[in-house]
């Protein structure tokens, strides 16, 4: 056997190694919560994020640093508010059961927006609300929710803004929305 | 002197001659005794300063050392679990460094934290003979000792003392560059390999094997054709070996990308950062944009002196995390090999001369070690004090 053999031996393994590699980053086996946040990062909440979720009560409210709702498409939590990011936010939150459900009749949300914003608000893919804030100050607003809205389960509230923004502090994020707390009533 | 074809072929006169076994045996044990001369006054230097500061060597595992550690301790994680939002696990960091650092702990018995500490260091002055000896291939005007002072008391040499990966990926990049300036391609491939398992950037190594390979390709013989192209294949053997391992604990091969979302560095423009950097108010993003830039400027010296291997390695080493954002970016740039001879070779430099007086004349490094030495001591002082910034 002479040094040629042993440099196509060490190829042809080298190179069936290679290409069993490249099969397996073409085909990862992951949860669809790893596939959607580590991949192909259509969200922003983490697996973990997502099984710490916790089933909420109407009349509890819940503030900006809370981890019993998931936040979809915000940014970290700042001392007083959380920033939306992007042009579209998601407050993702469980019920655990239809009682419950039943029981709440307002969202309730209080934030302040950067400058004028226009802010679309939706449950479950019903919009809900549209209107236009001019920053100026933080506001509460308590929306009705319709009969059979939520649902036993997951629910989202989606946040479509349209004005998002960067602010002139040099802030690189867009933003639109800082949620200070939320709850049903 | 350039070829036939244009190119700047380097010639190794000093190679030439074989030397016989015992004089290259005394050759290396001269250089490796003054690697370990730069190597104990970085010591002595780190251990004033841990006295001044009454810490011990346990300060110097932080940081990122801390998971070097729990992959020496742990193996890899399966499930993330760390940082605000859970999605922090230990699979970005690179296998090579902690699985040593775990041999060590186990020959030598001592806790894994000092075992990551001990191995880096002994990467240390391994890298720092071993750049001496890239030096000698790719730039034998560059003195000796100045090499080995380069790497060894340079302001972001921190971080061959403090459980980082950084001493062992300049140690396997110098031999892998090392032997590629000797059209050794299979051994420059090994170095690659073992490389590829220390740093992300470590398989691009490839990219210089190839530009020699194919340079070297048209005048060479069938059986080093052969060694070009197993070299070349040899390059991502570590990484891929890696990737199996992720792909069995996380059923992601690529989850060391992945899950740098952990630490908010997502692929991006890197000129974009280098911009944002340049034009922040913030000093330190800004004295990193600079560096980075700098850096470009440095490969495009190198590029101009037509040594692609060491331009196109400094390149993607400098761009692949320059693309992610800037913190970090001064140990990304001053472990890079090329990078540091470059640096190594503007020392040597004479700076003012007197044509009176010939015999007297003043080199650039008369003023740039000493300044580099009080960088080095401000750098382990700011380690031991747990300033962000050395992160």
């Amino acid at each position: 056997m002479n040094g040629k053999y042993w440099c196509y031996t060490g190829m042809a393994a080298l190179g069936l190694l290679h290409v069993f590699v490249f099969s397996l980053m073409l085909r990862p086996e992951v949860s669809d919560e790893y596939m959607d946040y580590y991949i192909t990062r259509e969200t922003t909440m983490s697996p973990l994020q997502r099984r710490m979720l916790t089933p909420i009560e109407p009349g509890e409210s819940f503030d900006h640093h809370t981890v019993a709702i998931g936040f979809d498409g915000w940014s970290f939590a700042e001392r007083d508010h959380r920033w939306s990011l992007g042009s579209s936010a998601k407050l993702v939150f469980l019920l655990d059961d239809a009682e419950s459900a039943a029981d709440a009749q307002h969202l309730v949300l209080r934030f302040a927006t950067l400058g004028e914003q226009t802010v679309q608000i939706s449950l479950n893919d019903e919009p809900l609300l549209e209107r236009r804030f001019d920053g100026a100050e933080e506001v509460e607003l308590r929306i009705e929710v319709p009969d059979s809205l939520l649902q036993e389960g997951e629910n989202i509230v989606q946040f479509d803004l349209p004005d998002a923004r960067k602010p002139d502090n040099g802030d690189a994020r867009i933003l639109a929305v800082a949620l200070k707390s939320f709850s049903l009533s | 002197m350039r070829d036939q074809k244009g190119f700047l072929s380097i010639e190794f006169d000093h190679l030439d001659r074989r030397p016989v076994f015992g004089e290259r045996v005394r050759a290396n044990g001269r250089l490796f005794v003054l690697a370990l001369l730069v190597f104990l006054l970085n010591q002595a230097l780190e251990y004033s300063l841990l006295r001044s500061a009454e810490a011990d060597y346990r300060v110097l595992c932080g940081w990122d050392c801390g998971w070097y550690a729990g992959v020496a301790e742990r193996g890899y994680d399966l499930q993330p679990h760390a940082h605000p939002r859970g999605d922090a696990a230990n699979w970005a960091f690179f296998p090579a460094f902690p699985l040593t650092a775990a041999a060590v702990a186990a020959i030598a018995d001592i806790s894994t934290p000092m075992a990551l500490v001990v191995t880096a260091k002994i990467f240390f002055l391994l890298a720092i003979f071993a750049f001496v000896k890239f030096a000698q291939v790719w730039a034998p005007a560059v003195p000796s000792w100045l090499a080995a002072a380069v790497v060894g008391l340079h302001p972001y040499a921190l971080y061959g003392n403090v459980g980082y990966t950084e001493s062992m990926f300049l140690l396997f990049s110098c031999l892998g560059l090392y032997a590629l300036g000797r059209q050794q391609f299979v051994a420059a491939g090994a170095g690659g390999a073992v490389l590829s398992a220390v740093r992300p950037v470590g398989v691009f190594i490839v990219i210089p094997l190839l530009i020699a390979g194919l340079r070297r390709f048209p005048e060479a013989h069938p059986q080093e054709r052969l060694r070009i192209l197993l070299g070349a294949m040899l390059v991502p053997l570590g990484l891929s070996l890696f990737m199996i391992h992720l792909h069995r604990v996380t059923g992601d091969a690529l989850a060391f990308s992945h899950v740098q979302i952990a630490w908010d560095r997502v692929p991006g423009n890197p000129l974009g950062h280098l911009l944002a950097g340049l034009r922040g108010v913030e000093p330190l993003p800004r004295l990193w944009a600079f560096m980075s830039l700098v850096a470009l400027l440095m490969v495009a010296a190198l590029f101009f002196r037509r040594q692609y291997e060491l331009a196109s390695f400094s390149l993607i080493a400098t761009l692949v995390p320059l693309s992610t954002g800037l913190l970090a970016m001064p140990r990304y740039l001053w472990w890079q090999a090329p990078l540091l001879l470059l640096m190594a070779q503007w020392l040597s430099l004479r700076l003012i001369s007197w044509p009176t007086r010939p015999h007297i004349e003043v080199k650039v490094w008369m003023i740039a070690l000493p300044l580099s030495v009080w960088g080095c001591i401000t750098m382990v002082q700011a380690w031991i004090n747990g300033e962000w910034f050395v992160v």
